[in-house]
């Protein structure tokens, strides 16, 4: 009679382990597969560990419920908060840290984008200032003659960059060609600028956007966004 | 409470059932490369095998950021990992401590009880396998989110130096751009008509938010000198020739 008693009590102890490990795959599964999955990972992957988290709370409080001693109780429980608060702790670090190295990526880029927009910009600007003051006093060509000796048929709108490559995505348009002023203006198609509602030259909205211009005076850089 | 029983002390098949789910649990971590072929080679690498799905979040996350770099759209999580992260999650946080802190409870409650614990059964391999996990994770949790923390400061304060010297850089580039203008532009309207010699930086160039700046300017070439302001013993010194062209770059103390 005794040891049927047991075998039952027993029997009872290892469904319960069943359904708590069943229970606990479909509450954490669930909860991760019914988040809406996007292309950012983190919500579904941040509500499964609240799920599992949950679930571990609970667990451990059904396992040092009575007959179990207080000092065991107070052991395993406060164990249990300070694994599932570090784990916590970890991963709430783990997140930050990885949209942030994603940030930098992208200022990392903005960085680049800037630096090659000098690059495509200033020195040509500075070759038809120095052809221009060549001349001597008496100037028979103007800074705008200079630069369509510099770049062939370049008129207002054109993009007077030559590729490098198919890597290489810059543009520098002409937003100004006046016999003595020349504005030259590149923007980023996908690089974030300082200000999101800037309107970019192409209509685009938000993008890095830097301007140089050429006078007789030299050449003047504004960084519009 | 509970006497020692010669009857099973489990129901039917139930070791059977605990072990074929953490072996497909396991099978799934081990194999899901095989199973769930990523249709693009990936730039960031993970572990084959993920205890913390954080980790397979944060490379997603950076992959994201890398095809953002490049102009790409994001991509959504793959179905490879997300088992895999979901997985690791559920060995580290559902089973492996269910296992372990059941059978911890049964055995104390039956110490309690008995003075003496209930004797060594086949399910105690995979509850000793399952406390070594435990004991692991709970033990390892600790120094990783520490070391973690430590690394994410480090890199942070690496990606502000950094940061720094790009910006001393890029504001080198533009005095080279107007000592350049200074050198071809005639003495009429305050150029240096050849020559880089009465040079002057203007007020707002030779302090900015990120650095002072000195230029020393010669006939020909003129050095640049610039201290960071955010790391004062740290420097840059470049040199501009009579091309306008940018060379001999020198950075010291913490640009070094």
């Amino acid at each position: 009679m005794e040891k049927e008693s047991i075998t039952i009590e027993i029997k009872q102890e290892v469904s319960i382990t069943l359904l708590w490990i069943v229970a606990g795959v479909i509450m954490v599964s669930a909860t991760f597969f019914l988040t809406p999955q996007t292309t950012e990972s983190w919500p579904a992957i941040n509500a499964a560990g609240i799920a599992a988290g949950i679930f571990l709370c609970a667990l451990i409080a059904y396992v040092i419920r009575k007959p179990i001693v207080m000092k065991q109780r107070l052991l395993v429980g406060i164990i249990g908060v300070v694994v599932i608060g570090c784990t916590a702790f970890t991963w709430m670090k783990r997140e930050e840290h990885a949209h942030w190295q994603a940030d930098q990526l992208m200022k990392i880029r903005a960085v680049i984008g800037r630096g090659i927009m000098t690059v495509g910009m200033a020195p040509p600007l500075l070759k038809v200032l120095d052809a221009y003051h060549r001349q001597g006093p008496r100037k028979l060509n103007t800074l705008a003659d200079e630069f369509k000796k510099l770049y062939p048929g370049a008129a207002v709108g054109a993009n007077v960059h030559k590729p490098e490559g198919e890597w290489d995505e810059l543009t520098v348009r002409v937003e100004s060609l006046e016999p003595n002023r020349i504005v030259l203006v590149s923007q980023e198609t996908y690089v974030k600028g300082r200000d999101p509602g800037f309107k970019n030259y192409d209509g685009k909205i938000g993008m890095l956007q830097e301007k140089y211009t050429l006078t007789e005076r030299g050449v003047t850089h504004v960084s519009e966004n | 409470m509970f006497q020692k029983t010669e009857s099973s002390e489990f129901a039917p098949g139930f070791i059977w059932q605990v072990l074929l789910l953490t072996a497909i649990v396991f099978a799934l971590v081990l194999f899901s490369g095989g199973l769930f072929r990523s249709p693009q080679p990936q730039a960031v690498n993970t572990p084959g095998i993920v205890v913390f799905p954080w980790t397979l979040a944060g490379a997603h996350t950076i992959e994201n950021g890398l095809l953002a770099f490049s102009g790409k759209p994001a991509q959504p999580l793959s179905g490879r990992d997300q088992v895999r992260a979901l997985a690791g999650l559920l060995v580290v946080a559902v089973i492996c401590p269910t296992i372990y802190l059941l059978r911890w409870r049964r055995r104390r409650v039956s110490i309690q009880a008995n003075h003496a614990s209930t004797p060594w059964r086949i399910y105690d391999v995979l509850h000793g396998f399952c406390a070594v996990f435990v004991l692991f994770i709970a033990v390892a949790v600790v120094p990783i989110g520490i070391y973690a923390e430590i690394t994410h400061q480090n890199l942070r304060e690496a990606q502000a130096e950094q940061s720094n010297r790009d910006a001393i850089i890029n504001e080198i580039n533009f005095i080279a751009i107007n000592l350049t203008q200074y050198y071809m532009l005639p003495t009429e309207i305050g150029g240096g008509n050849h020559s880089y010699s009465g040079y002057k930086l203007p007020d707002s160039s030779s302090r900015t938010q990120v650095a002072t700046y000195v230029v020393k300017p010669s006939d020909q070439n003129v050095r640049i000198h610039a201290e960071s302001i955010q790391y004062p013993s740290s420097w840059v010194d470049a040199s501009v020739d009579s091309l306008g062209r940018l060379g001999q770059w020198t950075y010291e103390g913490r640009f070094k």
